[in-house]
C-alpha cells in the first residue's frame, strides 16, 4: 500500500453555471488539507463533454493537477463509460485517498468505483482526517440516521469517501495556485449501452432554490394538510426564502417531494431555518442542523426539535404564526 | 422469457422511528444498543419488497426474500411472506454477525446465496439501510455479479425483455431502460408496503422458509473486513433554546418577530 500517494478528488461541474460546483470546491479544500498533512499532491479529475473551465478552476482552488477526460460521448453520466476512465486513472496514479462530494451522481458512482478498485468506501462523511501516523484516513460518518457517529478506517487502498455537502460547506477561496491540466485518453470505442435514459422530467419549483436559500421555512406532519402550508409559503415569500418540509408532508402529497429536507432529502444550511410542526427526528435534523439559526414552533414542549433550536415557541402554529408573520412584515418594511 | 425470478434483499434494523433517547451508545464496546426498540424491516427494503410484489402482479413470476445476518428475528422477516413473497431465505450464521461482516462481506454472502438460488432476472435492495446509512451493498452486489444497476428506483416494468425504471433525481425524474438481469436500489417514492391481513399472516405459515448457514454456501472462512470501526460516539450538538413566552399567541408571535430583528437574525 505504501506505493499509494496523493489525494484525488473526483469533481463535478455546476451544470447551470458551467463552473466548478460549490460542493466540489468544498471537497477540494478538504483534499488540500489532507495533501498538505501528507506532503503529497492533490489532483482532481473531471469527466464530461466540456469540463476544461471547472478543471482550471480546481487548480486555482488548490489542486496541483487536474485530469480531464473530455469527449462528446461523456456528456451524460453513464457508469459504464465513466467507470473505466476512473479505474484506469486510479490504477495509473495509485492515489492514497479518493474523495468526492456526496451528491446524487457520486452516490451512484463511488460504490461502483470502490468495488472495481477492490477497496471500500465510506459515504456521506462529515469529517475526514489522517490518523496519528499519517498513514490512514479516519472517516467520520453519522449512522443510525444520525443517532450515532462512527469513525471508520479502511484496510484496503485507496481510502475512499464521499463528503456531505450543504451550502455551508466552506469552500476555499480561489487563490493564485499554479498547476497543470492533463488530458486523459478516452477510449471512444466503448459501446456498452447496458442502460439508456429515454426521458427526463425536471420539476421546476418557483422561487428561491432550497439548497441556496438564506432562509428556509419548513413544515412537518403537524401542519396537518395542504392549507396549512400556505402560511409557510407566505412566510417564505416575505423573507425571500424557500419552502421545505420533513418527510411526512412529502409522502402525503401536501408538498412536492423535492422539498424534503433530511438524510434522504436535501441538505441545507441557511442563515435561518424555521421548523414548524416538526418533531425533530435525527433523520430530519441531519439535513438542517448546520443552519446558523434554528427557530422551532411546536405544540409539544418536550419535542426533540427544541434541543436543537436557538429560538422556540411552544404552541399551536395556527395561532402563533399569523401574528408572527404580520409583525415580521411590519418590521421588515420599517427597515427600508 | 422463462418465469420471472425476483430476489429482494431485506435487512433487519432497530426501528429508526424510535425516539432519539432510546439509542444508547456504548463507546467502549463500539456498539449502538437501542433500549426498548424492536427490530423492523429497514424501511427502504419494505419499499423494495412492494416494488417486487407489483412487478410480480404485472408480469407473473416468483419473489424470493433474502436476509443475511446472525440472530435474525423470524417474526420480523416473516413479514415478507405475509406481505406476499413466495419464499424466504434466512442466511444465518454466527460468522455473519455485523461485528464480522462489513458491506463487502455481506455482498460476498449475498452473491453466494443468489448463485445458489440460480440467477434471478431482477434483484431489489433498499437505497440504503437505516442502520448503516451507507447505500453501498446494492451497488457492490451488482458489481460482484457483473450485472447492471440502477439506483433510486420508484417504479419498474418489463418491456421487450428489458427493464424500464423510473428513477428519482434531485430535481425530478428520469426513465432508464436497462438490460436484464438488473439490480435496482429502491427509494421511498416507490410507495409503502401494502397492508397485511390476519389471513395473509396465516397463509404465510405454509410458505417455504429456508435456513442456510455458511457451510451451505460453501463459505468456510469469514471474508476479511475492509472497513474497521475505530470509534463510536453519541452526536453532541445540542443548542440552548430560548423559549419565547407570553400571555397570548398574538403576544408570543410579536415577541418572536422583535427578538429575531433585535438579534439581527432577520
Ligand atoms: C431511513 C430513513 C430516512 C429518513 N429520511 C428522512 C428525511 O430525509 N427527512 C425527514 O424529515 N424525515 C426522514 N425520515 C423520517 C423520520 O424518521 C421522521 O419520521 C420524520 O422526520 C417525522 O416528521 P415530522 O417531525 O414532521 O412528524 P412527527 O414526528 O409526527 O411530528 C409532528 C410534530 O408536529 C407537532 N404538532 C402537531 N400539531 C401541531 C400544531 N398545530 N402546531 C405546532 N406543532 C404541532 C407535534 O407536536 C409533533 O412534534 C426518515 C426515516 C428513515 C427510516
Ligand atoms: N445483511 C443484509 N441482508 C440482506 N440485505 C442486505 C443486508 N445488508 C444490506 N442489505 C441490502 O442492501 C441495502 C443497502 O444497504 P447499505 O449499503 O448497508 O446501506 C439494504 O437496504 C438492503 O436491501
Amino acid at each position: 500500500m505504501s506505493e499509494c500517494k496523493g489525494v484525488l478528488v473526483v469533481g463535478e461541474k455546476d451544470t447551470v453555471r458551467e463552473t466548478l460546483s460549490k460542493a466540489t470546491r468544498g471537497v477540494v479544500s478538504v483534499g488540500r488539507r489532507l495533501a498538505d498533512g501528507l506532503s503529497e499532491h492533490l489532483s482532481a479529475v473531471f469527466i464530461g463533454d466540456n469540463v476544461k473551465d471547472p478543471a482550471e478552476q480546481s487548480i486555482r482552488c488548490g489542486c496541483d493537477r487536474a485530469y480531464l477526460a473530455e469527449h462528446g460521448s461523456l456528456c451524460e453520466y453513464d457508469p459504464d463509460l465513466y467507470l473505466p476512465v476512473l479505474q484506469k486513472l486510479s490504477e495509473d496514479i495509485k492515489p492514497r485517498v479518493v474523495l468526492a462530494p456526496h451528491t446524487a451522481l457520486m452516490q451512484d458512482l463511488f460504490p461502483r468505483l470502490a468495488y472495481r478498485l477492490k477497496t471500500c468506501v465510506v459515504t456521506d462523511c462529515i469529517h475526514v482526517e489522517l490518523d496519528d501516523r499519517g498513514a490512514a484516513l479516519l472517516m467520520t460518518k453519522p449512522i443510525y440516521g444520525g443517532n450515532a457517529l462512527a469513525v471508520y478506517r479502511c484496510s484496503s487502498s485507496p481510502h475512499m469517501a464521499t463528503i456531505r455537502t450543504h451550502t455551508g460547506l466552506s469552500a476555499a477561496p480561489a487563490v493564485d495556485n499554479q498547476g497543470e491540466v492533463v488530458r486523459l485518453d478516452v477510449d471512444t470505442d466503448l459501446h456498452f449501452c447496458r442502460m439508456k435514459v429515454t426521458n427526463r422530467i425536471r420539476e421546476e419549483l418557483n422561487g428561491v432554490k432550497l439548497e441556496e436559500a438564506e432562509v428556509v421555512v419548513s413544515g412537518g406532519r403537524g401542519i396537518g394538510g395542504t392549507d396549512g402550508f400556505e402560511h409557510l409559503r407566505e412566510l417564505a415569500m416575505i423573507l425571500n426564502g424557500a419552502l421545505g418540509a420533513s418527510r411526512p408532508p412529502c409522502d402525503l402529497g401536501w408538498v412536492s417531494s423535492l422539498a424534503q429536507v433530511g438524510l434522504t432529502g436535501k441538505m441545507v444550511a441557511p442563515n435561518v431555518y424555521f421548523a414548524v410542526g416538526i418533531s425533530g427526528s435525527m433523520q430530519h435534523l441531519t439535513g438542517m442542523y448546520e443552519s446558523r439559526c434554528i427557530v422551532a414552533i411546536n405544540k409539544d414542549a418536550t419535542a426533540n426539535i427544541f434541543k436543537f433550536a436557538d429560538y422556540g415557541i411552544v404552541g399551536d402554529y395556527r395561532a402563533v404564526l399569523p401574528p408572527f408573520i404580520e409583525n415580521m412584515k411590519e418590521l421588515l418594511e420599517r427597515k427600508v | 422469457m422463462d418465469e420471472l425470478r425476483i430476489v429482494v434483499c431485506l435487512k433487519q434494523v432497530p426501528d429508526p422511528e424510535a425516539p432519539v433517547s432510546a439509542y444508547r451508545i456504548d463507546s467502549a464496546a463500539k456498539r449502538v444498543t437501542p433500549i426498548g426498540v424492536p427490530p423492523v424491516l429497514s424501511p427502504f427494503d419494505e419499499n423494495a419488497l412492494e416494488l417486487a410484489l407489483r412487478l410480480r402482479e404485472r408480469h407473473g413470476g416468483k419473489v424470493t426474500a433474502v436476509s443475511v445476518g446472525s440472530n435474525l428475528s423470524k417474526a420480523v422477516l416473516r413479514k415478507a411472506l405475509s406481505a406476499g413473497a413466495d419464499e424466504l431465505i434466512l442466511v444465518e450464521d454466527p460468522a455473519f454477525s455485523p461485528d464480522f461482516l462489513d458491506g463487502y462481506g455481506t455482498v460476498l454472502v449475498l452473491a453466494q446465496t443468489i448463485n445458489k438460488l440460480g440467477a434471478p432476472h431482477i434483484i431489489l435492495t433498499g437505497r440504503q439501510a437505516a442502520d448503516t446509512n451507507a447505500g453501498v451493498v446494492g451497488l457492490f452486489l451488482a458489481e460482484a455479479l457483473g450485472i447492471v444497476a440502477v439506483t433510486l428506483a420508484r417504479g419498474a416494468t418489463i418491456e421487450d425483455g428489458n427493464i424500464r425504471v423510473e428513477r428519482v433525481l434531485p430535481d425530478g425524474l428520469e426513465v432508464v431502460i436497462a438490460t436484464m438481469p438488473a439490480l435496482l436500489t429502491v427509494t421511498q417514492e416507490a410507495g409503502e408496503l401494502r397492508n397485511i391481513s390476519i389471513k395473509n399472516m396465516r397463509d404465510a405459515k405454509n410458505k417455504p422458509l429456508k435456513h442456510w448457514k455458511a457451510a451451505d454456501l460453501g463459505m468456510h472462512v469469514i471474508p476479511d473486513r475492509r472497513l474497521m470501526l475505530e470509534e463510536l460516539a453519541a452526536p453532541a450538538r445540542e443548542r440552548k433554546c430560548l423559549i419565547i413566552e407570553g400571555g397570548s399567541p398574538d403576544e408570543v408571535g410579536k415577541k418572536l418577530a422583535l427578538r429575531l430583528r433585535n438579534d439581527n437574525v432577520l
